[in-house]
């Protein structure tokens, strides 16, 4: 089989820059930065895409993906672990989010070690939150929604369709009051 | 001998489970394996010098895998490498059996050198380079 006819074989560099272009938006919005190293950065958002094109979804490039939404969910790029990978080793663990140091070149990313649980039920979305308690929810007009990625809150009937900081889609939000 | 339970043992079949069942013996060389999906699983060779064993489990996508694979070439050494997510179903499948003996967390690029004896996860250059250096 070509490059041409794999999936995301037929992707141009226009499109690659404009992908570039998005990421750093969102994450300039949402106080993230990606990798200083322009060629490492654009690699990446060609992965992102060629996921895109053949899971329907941008699974993290540098891990593997189930092909079903469901099991993937927590990979999904901005993953689950990103947050705290950034704060324990200034980088994601594909490192196309990296520190504010790091996007100083102050501190140097390398390969870290990989935070995801190895067993299924232990990812976050099989993981059911701890049930809230009953007196606190019933008191609340609203039900409290936190987003996995980035750990925003909100109090409204269903969670946002994508969340206003990581720009994580509605399905990375649980129940947490 | 045991046959996989995926195999059927029918007329004609036996030959093919005896194949496969001699790939699982012999490690990942997958080109007996005869449940095709439209991309050969083939680990890609590179020639060079010889090293032991040198078998690089890749992701496509992965930068961090890119970089194992031009440090692999910069050192000249003879190795394989196969890209996992460009493999489909049992092929898939059987290198994810693979990797659960060797590295639980499947963390590529998983350079593994002589069957196991040394497995590197991540771009670690300095190990590589000690591993496999002149």
């Amino acid at each position: 089989m070509s490059d041409q006819n794999r999936p995301g074989g037929d992707i141009t560099e226009e499109q690659v820059e404009a992908m570039v272009a998005r990421l750093h938006k969102q994450a300039q919005a949402g106080g993230y930065h990606l990798n200083p190293d322009a060629d490492f950065t654009r690699e990446l958002a060609r992965s992102l895409m060629k996921n895109q094109a053949r899971y329907g979804y941008e699974a993290c490039p540098c891990r593997l993906a189930a092909g079903e939404k469901l099991e993937d969910l927590d990979i999904i790029c901005p993953c689950d672990y990103r947050d705290a990978d950034l704060e324990r080793y200034g980088a994601c663990y594909c490192a196309l989010y990296v520190s504010a140091e790091a996007a100083r070149g102050e501190r140097a990313v390398s390969s870290i070690p990989e935070r995801r649980p190895r067993a299924r039920e232990d990812r976050p979305q099989f993981k059911q939150a701890a049930a809230p308690e009953q007196t606190v929810v019933s008191s609340l007009p609203y039900p409290v929604w936190r987003c996995r990625v980035c750990g925003y809150l909100c109090a409204r009937e269903e969670p946002p369709g994508v969340c206003p900081v990581c720009k994580a889609k509605k399905d990375r939000f649980e129940r947490f009051m | 001998m045991q046959f996989p339970d995926n195999c059927r043992r029918g007329r004609g079949k036996i030959q093919t489970g005896a194949r496969v069942a001699l790939a699982r013996v012999r490690g990942p060389d997958l080109k007996y394996d005869q449940h095709g999906g439209n991309h050969a699983m083939k680990f890609i060779a590179r020639e060079g010098r010889d090293r032991g064993d040198v078998k690089l489990y890749a992701l496509s996508t992965c930068v961090w895998c890119g970089k194992v694979k031009k440090l692999l070439a910069d050192l000249g050494v003879k190795h394989e490498f196969i890209d996992v997510d460009e493999l489909t179903g049992k092929q898939q499948a059987m290198i994810r059996e693979q990797l659960d003996t060797l590295d639980p967390d499947w963390r590529f690029p998983c350079l593994v050198i002589d069957g196991g004896r040394l497995c590197i996860c991540g771009y670690k250059e300095k190990d590589i380079r000690e591993a496999l250096g002149s």
